[in-house]
Protein backbone atom coordinates (compact mmCIF):
# COMPACT_ATOMS: atom_id res chain seq x y z
CA UNK A 1 0.00 0.00 0.00
CA UNK A 2 1.55 3.70 -1.21
CA UNK A 3 0.89 6.48 1.13
CA UNK A 4 -0.35 8.64 -2.06
CA UNK A 5 -3.82 7.18 -1.43
CA UNK A 6 -5.87 7.46 1.46
CA UNK A 7 -6.45 4.42 3.58
CA UNK A 8 -9.94 2.70 2.66
CA UNK A 9 -11.85 2.10 5.36
CA UNK A 10 -15.10 0.07 5.68
CA UNK A 11 -17.33 0.74 8.73
CA UNK A 12 -20.63 -1.21 9.79
CA UNK A 13 -22.24 -2.11 12.76
CA UNK A 14 -23.80 -0.72 15.93
CA UNK A 15 -21.83 2.36 15.78
CA UNK A 16 -20.79 2.78 12.15
CA UNK A 17 -21.70 6.60 12.52
CA UNK A 18 -19.30 6.86 15.17
CA UNK A 19 -16.35 5.20 13.60
CA UNK A 20 -16.74 7.06 10.36
CA UNK A 21 -16.93 10.59 12.43
CA UNK A 22 -13.57 9.22 14.27
CA UNK A 23 -11.79 8.30 11.13
CA UNK A 24 -11.99 11.48 9.82
CA UNK A 25 -11.26 13.42 12.96
CA UNK A 26 -8.14 11.09 13.16
CA UNK A 27 -6.95 10.90 9.56
CA UNK A 28 -8.32 14.43 7.84
CA UNK A 29 -7.89 13.18 4.23
CA UNK A 30 -5.03 10.65 4.79
CA UNK A 31 -8.14 7.90 5.48
CA UNK A 32 -11.63 7.70 4.08
CA UNK A 33 -14.56 5.66 5.72
CA UNK A 34 -17.36 4.17 3.81
CA UNK A 35 -20.22 2.90 5.67
CA UNK A 36 -21.55 -0.39 4.66
CA UNK A 37 -23.42 -3.26 6.20
CA UNK A 38 -21.01 -5.92 7.17
CA UNK A 39 -20.97 -8.36 4.35
CA UNK A 40 -21.02 -5.32 2.04
CA UNK A 41 -17.71 -4.00 3.71
CA UNK A 42 -16.23 -8.05 4.17
CA UNK A 43 -16.47 -8.39 0.35
CA UNK A 44 -15.11 -5.03 -0.49
CA UNK A 45 -11.90 -6.15 1.80
CA UNK A 46 -11.89 -9.39 0.16
CA UNK A 47 -11.91 -7.93 -3.03
CA UNK A 48 -9.26 -4.95 -2.57
CA UNK A 49 -11.89 -2.72 -2.75
CA UNK A 50 -11.29 -1.44 0.87
CA UNK A 51 -8.21 -1.70 2.70
CA UNK A 52 -9.80 -2.37 6.45
CA UNK A 53 -13.03 -3.65 7.98
CA UNK A 54 -14.12 -2.46 11.51
CA UNK A 55 -17.12 -3.67 13.11
CA UNK A 56 -18.94 -2.48 16.03
CA UNK A 57 -21.28 -4.68 18.39
CA UNK A 58 -21.87 -4.86 21.66
CA UNK A 59 -19.12 -7.17 22.57
CA UNK A 60 -16.64 -6.22 19.78
CA UNK A 61 -16.52 -9.30 18.76
CA UNK A 62 -19.29 -11.80 17.53
CA UNK A 63 -21.52 -9.34 15.97
CA UNK A 64 -19.00 -7.37 15.15
CA UNK A 65 -17.11 -9.60 13.06
CA UNK A 66 -19.44 -12.85 11.87
CA UNK A 67 -19.34 -11.59 8.16
CA UNK A 68 -15.50 -10.70 8.12
CA UNK A 69 -14.47 -13.98 9.80
CA UNK A 70 -16.91 -15.96 7.28
CA UNK A 71 -15.63 -14.08 4.01
CA UNK A 72 -11.94 -12.74 5.12
CA UNK A 73 -11.13 -15.74 8.09
CA UNK A 74 -10.74 -16.07 11.52
CA UNK A 75 -7.47 -15.81 11.14
CA UNK A 76 -7.40 -12.64 9.27
CA UNK A 77 -10.11 -10.92 11.87
CA UNK A 78 -9.14 -9.45 15.64
CA UNK A 79 -10.94 -7.35 18.25
CA UNK A 80 -9.25 -4.16 19.58
CA UNK A 81 -9.76 -2.48 22.94
CA UNK A 82 -11.76 -4.69 25.94
CA UNK A 83 -11.25 -4.17 29.90
CA UNK A 84 -8.61 -2.02 30.58
CA UNK A 85 -7.02 -1.57 27.29
CA UNK A 86 -4.43 1.03 26.64
CA UNK A 87 -3.17 2.95 23.95
CA UNK A 88 -0.44 0.69 23.80
CA UNK A 89 -2.65 -2.29 24.15
CA UNK A 90 -4.27 -1.11 20.73
CA UNK A 91 -1.21 -0.39 18.68
CA UNK A 92 0.41 -3.68 19.98
CA UNK A 93 -2.08 -5.62 19.23
CA UNK A 94 -2.77 -4.19 15.79
CA UNK A 95 0.77 -4.20 14.83
CA UNK A 96 1.34 -7.87 15.79
CA UNK A 97 -0.34 -9.34 12.69
CA UNK A 98 -1.48 -7.82 9.04
CA UNK A 99 -5.06 -8.01 10.64
CA UNK A 100 -7.85 -7.23 7.95
CA UNK A 101 -10.93 -6.68 9.93
CA UNK A 102 -11.41 -5.14 13.73
CA UNK A 103 -14.22 -5.31 16.21
CA UNK A 104 -14.69 -2.52 17.95
CA UNK A 105 -16.91 -2.37 21.05
CA UNK A 106 -19.84 -0.10 20.62
CA UNK A 107 -18.71 2.03 24.31
CA UNK A 108 -15.47 2.28 23.21
CA UNK A 109 -14.75 3.98 20.06
CA UNK A 110 -14.24 7.30 20.72
CA UNK A 111 -11.14 5.91 22.43
CA UNK A 112 -10.25 2.50 20.64
CA UNK A 113 -10.56 3.95 16.60
CA UNK A 114 -8.46 7.04 16.74
CA UNK A 115 -5.41 4.91 18.01
CA UNK A 116 -6.13 1.94 15.68
CA UNK A 117 -6.15 4.25 12.61
CA UNK A 118 -2.86 6.28 14.13
CA UNK A 119 -1.05 3.09 14.34
CA UNK A 120 -2.40 1.91 10.87
CA UNK A 121 -1.24 5.50 9.38
CA UNK A 122 2.35 4.83 10.67
CA UNK A 123 2.60 1.34 9.16
CA UNK A 124 1.77 2.05 5.81
CA UNK A 125 2.77 5.60 5.91
CA UNK B 1 -46.48 -14.21 35.26
CA UNK B 2 -43.41 -16.79 36.50
CA UNK B 3 -42.98 -20.26 37.03
CA UNK B 4 -43.20 -21.97 40.28
CA UNK B 5 -40.06 -22.87 41.67
CA UNK B 6 -40.05 -26.37 41.18
CA UNK B 7 -40.58 -25.48 37.26
CA UNK B 8 -38.01 -22.82 37.42
CA UNK B 9 -35.01 -24.93 38.89
CA UNK B 10 -36.39 -27.93 36.47
CA UNK B 11 -36.38 -25.58 33.23
CA UNK B 12 -33.03 -23.84 34.19
CA UNK B 13 -31.23 -27.34 35.14
CA UNK B 14 -32.45 -29.01 31.51
CA UNK B 15 -31.97 -26.12 29.61
CA UNK B 16 -28.40 -25.22 31.09
CA UNK B 17 -27.33 -28.91 31.33
CA UNK B 18 -28.09 -29.41 27.96
CA UNK B 19 -26.30 -26.31 26.39
CA UNK B 20 -23.08 -27.41 28.01
CA UNK B 21 -23.36 -30.86 26.48
CA UNK B 22 -23.77 -28.77 23.08
CA UNK B 23 -20.78 -26.66 23.81
CA UNK B 24 -18.68 -29.48 25.00
CA UNK B 25 -18.98 -31.02 21.61
CA UNK B 26 -18.88 -28.26 19.36
CA UNK B 27 -22.47 -28.19 18.31
CA UNK B 28 -24.02 -25.40 19.28
CA UNK B 29 -23.24 -22.32 21.60
CA UNK B 30 -24.83 -18.73 23.09
CA UNK B 31 -22.16 -15.96 22.42
CA UNK B 32 -21.57 -15.22 19.23
CA UNK B 33 -18.15 -13.65 19.73
CA UNK B 34 -17.57 -17.01 20.60
CA UNK B 35 -18.74 -19.23 17.87
CA UNK B 36 -15.89 -18.47 15.41
CA UNK B 37 -13.41 -20.29 17.72
CA UNK B 38 -16.12 -22.90 18.42
CA UNK B 39 -15.94 -23.79 15.02
CA UNK B 40 -11.87 -23.53 14.53
CA UNK B 41 -12.01 -26.14 17.69
CA UNK B 42 -14.39 -28.46 15.93
CA UNK B 43 -11.63 -28.23 12.74
CA UNK B 44 -8.80 -29.06 15.10
CA UNK B 45 -7.47 -25.50 14.58
CA UNK B 46 -6.59 -24.79 18.23
CA UNK B 47 -7.19 -26.98 21.33
CA UNK B 48 -9.53 -26.92 24.27
CA UNK B 49 -7.38 -25.32 26.27
CA UNK B 50 -7.56 -22.16 23.94
CA UNK B 51 -11.51 -22.47 23.45
CA UNK B 52 -12.07 -22.10 27.20
CA UNK B 53 -9.87 -19.22 27.77
CA UNK B 54 -11.54 -17.54 24.80
CA UNK B 55 -14.92 -18.06 26.02
CA UNK B 56 -14.49 -17.06 29.89
CA UNK B 57 -12.45 -14.29 28.27
CA UNK B 58 -15.20 -13.14 26.21
CA UNK B 59 -18.23 -14.03 28.45
CA UNK B 60 -17.42 -13.18 31.50
CA UNK B 61 -18.16 -9.28 31.51
CA UNK B 62 -21.65 -10.51 30.57
CA UNK B 63 -22.13 -13.48 32.50
CA UNK B 64 -24.40 -11.57 35.55
CA UNK B 65 -25.76 -9.03 32.82
CA UNK B 66 -29.19 -7.49 33.21
CA UNK B 67 -29.36 -9.76 36.29
CA UNK B 68 -31.81 -6.99 38.17
CA UNK B 69 -34.40 -7.65 35.73
CA UNK B 70 -34.53 -11.09 37.09
CA UNK B 71 -34.68 -10.50 40.19
CA UNK B 72 -37.40 -8.16 39.87
CA UNK B 73 -39.80 -10.17 37.79
CA UNK B 74 -38.60 -13.64 38.57
CA UNK B 75 -37.95 -14.44 35.31
CA UNK B 76 -34.16 -15.92 34.12
CA UNK B 77 -32.67 -14.09 30.72
CA UNK B 78 -30.41 -15.97 28.46
CA UNK B 79 -27.20 -13.96 29.74
CA UNK B 80 -26.54 -15.43 32.81
CA UNK B 81 -28.08 -19.14 32.06
CA UNK B 82 -26.50 -19.64 28.41
CA UNK B 83 -23.00 -17.71 28.42
CA UNK B 84 -22.10 -20.15 31.87
CA UNK B 85 -23.02 -23.16 29.97
CA UNK B 86 -20.68 -21.62 26.58
CA UNK B 87 -17.94 -21.36 29.73
CA UNK B 88 -18.56 -24.68 31.45
CA UNK B 89 -18.66 -26.68 28.23
CA UNK B 90 -15.87 -25.49 26.80
CA UNK B 91 -13.59 -25.85 29.93
CA UNK B 92 -14.82 -29.75 31.41
CA UNK B 93 -13.60 -31.85 28.83
CA UNK B 94 -15.96 -34.96 29.44
CA UNK B 95 -19.65 -34.52 28.62
CA UNK B 96 -21.45 -36.06 31.85
CA UNK B 97 -19.68 -33.24 34.28
CA UNK B 98 -20.35 -30.72 31.56
CA UNK B 99 -24.00 -31.81 31.55
CA UNK B 100 -23.72 -31.97 35.66
CA UNK B 101 -22.42 -29.20 36.26
CA UNK B 102 -24.33 -26.83 33.42
CA UNK B 103 -27.41 -28.80 35.44
CA UNK B 104 -25.87 -27.40 38.92
CA UNK B 105 -25.89 -23.95 37.35
CA UNK B 106 -29.12 -23.83 36.09
CA UNK B 107 -30.58 -25.16 39.46
CA UNK B 108 -28.71 -22.42 41.23
CA UNK B 109 -29.64 -19.79 39.15
CA UNK B 110 -33.04 -20.10 39.19
CA UNK B 111 -32.77 -20.30 43.48
CA UNK B 112 -31.25 -17.49 43.17
CA UNK B 113 -33.86 -15.57 41.11
CA UNK B 114 -36.68 -16.97 42.72
CA UNK B 115 -35.28 -15.88 45.74
CA UNK B 116 -34.25 -12.44 45.22
CA UNK B 117 -37.87 -12.33 43.66
CA UNK B 118 -39.18 -13.08 46.95
CA UNK B 119 -37.30 -10.94 49.18
CA UNK B 120 -37.67 -7.78 47.58
CA UNK B 121 -41.63 -8.29 46.82
CA UNK B 122 -41.81 -9.36 50.80
CA UNK B 123 -40.56 -6.15 52.17
CA UNK B 124 -43.03 -3.92 53.80
CA UNK B 125 -42.46 -1.47 51.16
CA UNK B 126 -42.57 -3.61 48.43
CA UNK B 127 -40.66 -3.08 45.32
CA UNK B 128 -42.24 -5.63 42.60
CA UNK B 129 -45.51 -4.24 42.10
CA UNK B 130 -44.13 -0.91 41.67
CA UNK B 131 -41.49 -2.40 39.05
CA UNK B 132 -44.28 -4.28 37.18
CA UNK B 133 -45.90 -0.87 36.93
CA UNK B 134 -42.54 0.35 35.39
CA UNK B 135 -42.20 -2.60 32.58
CA UNK B 136 -46.21 -1.68 31.98
CA UNK B 137 -44.97 1.68 30.71
CA UNK B 138 -41.53 0.27 29.21
CA UNK B 139 -43.41 -2.02 27.10
CA UNK B 140 -45.56 0.98 25.36
CA UNK B 141 -42.00 2.24 24.55
CA UNK B 142 -40.57 -0.69 23.23
CA UNK B 143 -43.13 -0.88 20.49
CA UNK B 144 -41.52 1.88 18.50
CA UNK B 145 -38.42 -0.13 17.89
CA UNK B 146 -39.42 -0.81 14.43
CA UNK B 147 -40.65 2.81 13.70
CA UNK B 148 -36.78 4.33 14.88
CA UNK B 149 -34.94 1.28 12.89
CA UNK B 150 -37.65 2.42 9.85
CA UNK B 151 -36.23 5.67 10.64
CA UNK B 152 -32.65 5.12 10.98
CA UNK B 153 -32.75 2.65 8.11
CA UNK B 154 -34.60 4.32 5.49
CA UNK B 155 -35.39 7.91 6.21
CA UNK B 156 -38.32 9.97 7.42
CA UNK B 157 -40.52 9.25 4.75
CA UNK B 158 -40.16 5.52 5.98
CA UNK B 159 -40.57 6.35 9.96
CA UNK B 160 -43.47 8.19 9.14
CA UNK B 161 -45.38 5.47 7.04
CA UNK B 162 -44.35 3.13 10.12
CA UNK B 163 -45.81 5.19 12.78
CA UNK B 164 -49.30 5.79 11.05
CA UNK B 165 -49.47 1.98 10.36
CA UNK B 166 -48.04 1.01 13.45
CA UNK B 167 -51.01 3.29 15.30
CA UNK B 168 -53.71 1.99 13.10
CA UNK B 169 -53.18 -1.09 13.82
CA UNK B 170 -52.58 -0.80 17.95
CA UNK B 171 -55.76 0.68 17.53
CA UNK B 172 -57.99 -1.87 15.11
CA UNK B 173 -56.06 -4.50 17.75
CA UNK B 174 -57.32 -2.92 20.46
CA UNK B 175 -60.67 -3.02 19.42
CA UNK B 176 -60.88 -6.82 18.53
CA UNK B 177 -58.61 -7.90 21.66
CA UNK B 178 -58.01 -5.29 24.32
CA UNK B 179 -54.31 -5.44 25.14
CA UNK B 180 -53.40 -6.84 21.91
CA UNK B 181 -51.92 -3.15 20.38
CA UNK B 182 -48.55 -3.27 21.41
CA UNK B 183 -48.07 -6.64 19.92
CA UNK B 184 -49.77 -5.42 16.82
CA UNK B 185 -48.06 -2.24 16.32
CA UNK B 186 -44.70 -4.20 16.52
CA UNK B 187 -45.45 -6.84 13.98
CA UNK B 188 -46.71 -3.86 11.82
CA UNK B 189 -43.37 -1.73 12.12
CA UNK B 190 -41.59 -4.82 11.37
CA UNK B 191 -43.49 -5.35 8.34
CA UNK B 192 -43.30 -1.80 6.73
CA UNK B 193 -39.18 -2.16 7.07
CA UNK B 194 -39.45 -5.50 5.85
CA UNK B 195 -41.42 -4.24 3.03
CA UNK B 196 -39.17 -1.87 2.05
CA UNK B 197 -36.11 -3.45 2.58
CA UNK B 198 -37.65 -5.76 -0.22
CA UNK B 199 -38.74 -2.97 -2.52
CA UNK B 200 -35.61 -1.16 -2.22
CA UNK B 201 -33.82 -4.39 -3.73
CA UNK B 202 -36.58 -5.16 -6.20
CA UNK B 203 -34.38 -4.03 -9.21
CA UNK B 204 -31.40 -5.74 -7.67
CA UNK B 205 -29.59 -8.68 -9.30
CA UNK B 206 -28.73 -11.57 -6.61
CA UNK B 207 -25.84 -11.96 -5.35
CA UNK B 208 -24.40 -15.20 -7.23
CA UNK B 209 -21.38 -15.77 -5.69
CA UNK B 210 -20.71 -18.22 -2.97
CA UNK B 211 -18.86 -15.73 -0.81
CA UNK B 212 -17.55 -18.38 1.81
CA UNK B 213 -17.59 -22.20 2.26
CA UNK B 214 -20.84 -23.00 3.91
CA UNK B 215 -20.60 -25.44 7.13
CA UNK B 216 -24.36 -26.10 6.81
CA UNK B 217 -23.27 -29.93 6.32
CA UNK B 218 -21.68 -29.64 10.18
CA UNK B 219 -24.71 -28.56 11.92
CA UNK B 220 -26.96 -30.83 10.12
CA UNK B 221 -25.32 -33.46 11.01
CA UNK B 222 -25.72 -32.45 14.87
CA UNK B 223 -29.66 -31.93 13.96
CA UNK B 224 -30.90 -34.69 16.75
CA UNK B 225 -29.12 -32.65 19.46
CA UNK B 226 -30.87 -29.39 18.25
CA UNK B 227 -34.36 -31.40 18.56
CA UNK B 228 -33.89 -32.05 22.17
CA UNK B 229 -32.57 -28.23 22.50
CA UNK B 230 -35.50 -26.89 20.66
CA UNK B 231 -37.94 -28.82 23.16
CA UNK B 232 -36.19 -27.73 26.01
CA UNK B 233 -36.05 -24.14 25.04
CA UNK B 234 -40.10 -24.03 23.91
CA UNK B 235 -40.88 -25.86 27.17
CA UNK B 236 -38.41 -23.74 30.00
CA UNK B 237 -39.94 -19.78 27.54
CA UNK B 238 -43.48 -21.05 27.54
CA UNK B 239 -43.48 -22.45 31.55
CA UNK B 240 -42.26 -18.43 31.91
CA UNK B 241 -39.28 -19.65 33.81
CA UNK B 242 -36.92 -18.39 30.87
CA UNK B 243 -36.97 -15.35 28.62
CA UNK B 244 -34.77 -14.56 25.67
CA UNK B 245 -34.43 -11.01 26.36
CA UNK B 246 -35.41 -7.82 27.87
CA UNK B 247 -38.38 -7.00 25.44
CA UNK B 248 -40.10 -10.72 26.32
CA UNK B 249 -39.00 -10.69 29.79
CA UNK B 250 -40.89 -7.35 30.01
CA UNK B 251 -44.11 -8.45 28.22
CA UNK B 252 -44.44 -11.64 30.07
CA UNK B 253 -43.63 -10.00 33.58
CA UNK B 254 -46.33 -7.81 32.92
CA UNK B 255 -48.75 -10.46 31.75
CA UNK B 256 -48.61 -10.51 27.96
CA UNK B 257 -47.45 -13.45 26.41
CA UNK B 258 -49.08 -12.71 23.11
CA UNK B 259 -46.87 -9.29 23.01
CA UNK B 260 -44.24 -11.19 24.14
CA UNK B 261 -44.28 -13.19 20.76
CA UNK B 262 -44.40 -10.26 19.20
CA UNK B 263 -41.49 -8.79 20.25
CA UNK B 264 -39.51 -11.85 20.15
CA UNK B 265 -40.70 -12.02 16.52
CA UNK B 266 -39.34 -8.34 16.01
CA UNK B 267 -35.30 -9.31 17.86
CA UNK B 268 -35.90 -12.21 15.47
CA UNK B 269 -35.73 -10.31 12.66
CA UNK B 270 -32.99 -8.00 14.60
CA UNK B 271 -30.67 -11.27 15.02
CA UNK B 272 -31.28 -13.19 11.94
CA UNK B 273 -29.03 -12.23 9.19
CA UNK B 274 -25.76 -11.98 11.55
CA UNK B 275 -27.50 -16.00 13.30
CA UNK B 276 -27.40 -17.08 10.16
CA UNK B 277 -24.17 -15.90 8.70
CA UNK B 278 -22.38 -17.18 11.96
CA UNK B 279 -24.02 -20.63 11.72
CA UNK B 280 -23.31 -21.04 8.06
CA UNK B 281 -19.70 -20.02 8.34
CA UNK B 282 -18.97 -21.37 11.11
CA UNK B 283 -20.45 -24.80 11.16
CA UNK B 284 -21.60 -24.17 14.89
CA UNK B 285 -25.35 -23.36 15.50
CA UNK B 286 -26.80 -20.35 18.54
CA UNK B 287 -27.94 -22.27 21.88
CA UNK B 288 -31.29 -20.95 20.75
CA UNK B 289 -31.43 -20.86 17.36
CA UNK B 290 -32.90 -18.04 15.42
CA UNK B 291 -35.05 -18.01 18.41
CA UNK B 292 -37.94 -18.75 16.65
CA UNK B 293 -38.96 -21.28 18.99
CA UNK B 294 -39.40 -18.34 21.34
CA UNK B 295 -41.73 -17.18 19.25
CA UNK B 296 -43.89 -20.20 19.29
CA UNK B 297 -43.44 -21.09 22.41
CA UNK B 298 -45.18 -18.44 23.22
CA UNK B 299 -47.97 -18.43 21.19
CA UNK B 300 -48.16 -22.80 22.06
CA UNK B 301 -51.25 -23.03 24.36
CA UNK B 302 -48.64 -25.06 27.12
CA UNK B 303 -45.35 -26.01 27.66
CA UNK B 304 -45.78 -29.76 26.49
CA UNK B 305 -46.83 -28.72 23.14
CA UNK B 306 -44.50 -25.91 23.31
CA UNK B 307 -42.10 -28.37 23.65
CA UNK B 308 -42.98 -30.66 21.20
CA UNK B 309 -43.62 -27.52 18.48
CA UNK B 310 -40.01 -26.14 19.38
CA UNK B 311 -38.44 -29.67 18.76
CA UNK B 312 -39.50 -29.57 15.66
CA UNK B 313 -38.66 -25.50 14.92
CA UNK B 314 -35.28 -25.62 15.22
CA UNK B 315 -34.28 -28.30 13.00
CA UNK B 316 -36.57 -26.46 10.27
CA UNK B 317 -33.93 -23.92 11.01
CA UNK B 318 -30.80 -25.54 10.61
CA UNK B 319 -32.53 -27.15 7.24
CA UNK B 320 -33.35 -24.11 6.06
CA UNK B 321 -30.35 -21.79 6.50
CA UNK B 322 -28.87 -22.04 3.14
CA UNK B 323 -31.96 -20.56 2.07
CA UNK B 324 -32.02 -17.67 4.18
CA UNK B 325 -28.42 -17.41 3.14
CA UNK B 326 -29.81 -16.92 -0.38
CA UNK B 327 -33.05 -14.60 0.76
CA UNK B 328 -29.94 -12.36 2.26
CA UNK B 329 -27.88 -12.60 -0.96
CA UNK B 330 -30.84 -11.45 -3.11
CA UNK B 331 -32.37 -8.61 -0.33
CA UNK B 332 -29.05 -7.44 1.04
CA UNK B 333 -30.81 -4.33 2.35
CA UNK B 334 -32.61 -7.02 4.88
CA UNK B 335 -29.02 -7.00 6.48
CA UNK B 336 -28.88 -3.18 6.58
CA UNK B 337 -32.45 -3.31 8.06
CA UNK B 338 -31.83 -5.81 11.05
CA UNK B 339 -28.69 -3.80 11.96
CA UNK B 340 -31.08 -0.32 12.07
CA UNK B 341 -33.35 -2.93 14.47
CA UNK B 342 -30.28 -3.89 16.77
CA UNK B 343 -29.76 -0.55 16.68
CA UNK B 344 -33.26 0.81 17.74
CA UNK B 345 -33.27 -1.74 20.25
CA UNK B 346 -30.11 -0.59 22.14
CA UNK B 347 -31.64 2.99 21.85
CA UNK B 348 -35.29 2.37 22.57
CA UNK B 349 -35.65 -0.20 25.34
CA UNK B 350 -33.23 1.18 27.78
CA UNK B 351 -35.03 4.75 27.36
CA UNK B 352 -38.44 2.84 28.00
CA UNK B 353 -37.22 1.37 31.29
CA UNK B 354 -36.02 4.76 32.55
CA UNK B 355 -39.40 5.90 31.90
CA UNK B 356 -41.03 3.33 33.59
CA UNK B 357 -38.45 3.29 36.11
CA UNK B 358 -38.75 7.04 36.77
CA UNK B 359 -42.44 6.02 37.80
CA UNK B 360 -41.62 3.17 39.93
CA UNK B 361 -39.23 5.44 41.94
CA UNK B 362 -41.99 7.82 42.57
CA UNK B 363 -44.65 5.54 43.72
CA UNK B 364 -41.58 3.61 46.06
CA UNK B 365 -40.49 7.08 47.84
CA UNK B 366 -43.57 9.63 46.81
CA UNK B 367 -43.13 13.70 47.07
CA UNK B 368 -40.57 13.97 44.65
CA UNK B 369 -37.30 12.20 46.43
CA UNK B 370 -38.02 9.15 44.47
CA UNK B 371 -37.92 10.87 41.47
CA UNK B 372 -34.88 13.11 41.79
CA UNK B 373 -32.76 10.10 43.25
CA UNK B 374 -33.69 7.64 40.49
CA UNK B 375 -32.40 10.30 37.77
CA UNK B 376 -29.61 11.36 40.04
CA UNK B 377 -27.83 7.60 39.96
CA UNK B 378 -28.59 7.16 36.87
CA UNK B 379 -26.84 10.30 35.50
CA UNK B 380 -23.87 9.54 37.65
CA UNK B 381 -23.64 6.05 36.39
CA UNK B 382 -23.88 7.24 32.93
CA UNK B 383 -21.25 10.31 33.26
CA UNK B 384 -18.66 8.60 35.93
CA UNK B 385 -18.96 5.39 37.13
CA UNK B 386 -20.37 3.15 33.98
CA UNK B 387 -20.60 0.19 36.62
CA UNK B 388 -24.17 -0.72 34.96
CA UNK B 389 -25.59 -0.78 31.33
CA UNK B 390 -27.52 1.58 30.36
CA UNK B 391 -30.20 -1.26 30.58
CA UNK B 392 -30.28 -2.11 33.69
CA UNK B 393 -29.17 1.04 35.65
CA UNK B 394 -32.53 2.60 36.35
CA UNK B 395 -33.35 -1.06 37.62
CA UNK B 396 -30.84 -0.67 39.81
CA UNK B 397 -31.32 2.63 41.09
CA UNK B 398 -35.35 2.03 41.29
CA UNK B 399 -34.32 -0.70 43.31
CA UNK B 400 -32.05 0.87 45.42
CA UNK B 401 -34.62 3.50 46.12
CA UNK B 402 -37.35 0.78 47.61
CA UNK B 403 -34.71 -0.74 49.82
CA UNK B 404 -33.82 3.01 51.05
CA UNK B 405 -37.86 3.26 51.28
CA UNK B 406 -37.88 0.55 53.75
CA UNK B 407 -34.81 1.78 55.25
CA UNK B 408 -36.36 5.14 56.25
CA UNK B 409 -39.37 2.84 57.40
CA UNK B 410 -37.92 1.05 59.39
CA UNK B 411 -35.75 4.31 61.55
CA UNK B 412 -39.29 5.47 61.00
CA UNK B 413 -37.87 8.38 58.56
CA UNK B 414 -41.30 7.71 56.92
CA UNK B 415 -44.62 6.40 57.41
Amino acid sequence: MGSERPLRFVVSGLSKAEIARAVEQTAGDRAQADIMTDMEGARAVKNGDADFFVGSCATGQGGALAAAIALLGYGNCVMVGGKNASRADIESKVLSKNWKAFGVRTDQVEMVVPALVDTLLRRTG
Amino acid sequence: MHASLPIAVLAGAAVCGWSSLLMHRGVANFNDGVRPVVGEWAQGNLGRADLSQIAWDVSRKFIMHESPFMAVSALMLGWPLLLVADVIGARLSKPVPAFIAGALWGCLLALLVQGAYLVLGSLPTGIVHPMMAAFGIALLGICAMPIVACGSQFGAPAALTAGVVSALSWVVADRLHGSAGPGAASLAGLLVLVVWSIVTDRHRPAETDELFTPRTWRIRRNIGWLIVQGALVGFAVRSFALSWNHTDLIAVATGHRIVAAALALVMVFAFWPSSVTSATSTGVYQSVGLAVSVVVAYLSPNPAVAAALCALVMPCEVLLLRSMDRVLGRYPTLRGAAESMRGAYELVVPLSVLAGCVLAAGMLLPGGLGTLLIIALVVVNERYTHTFSLFEAPVVAAVGVGLLANALLHVGLRT
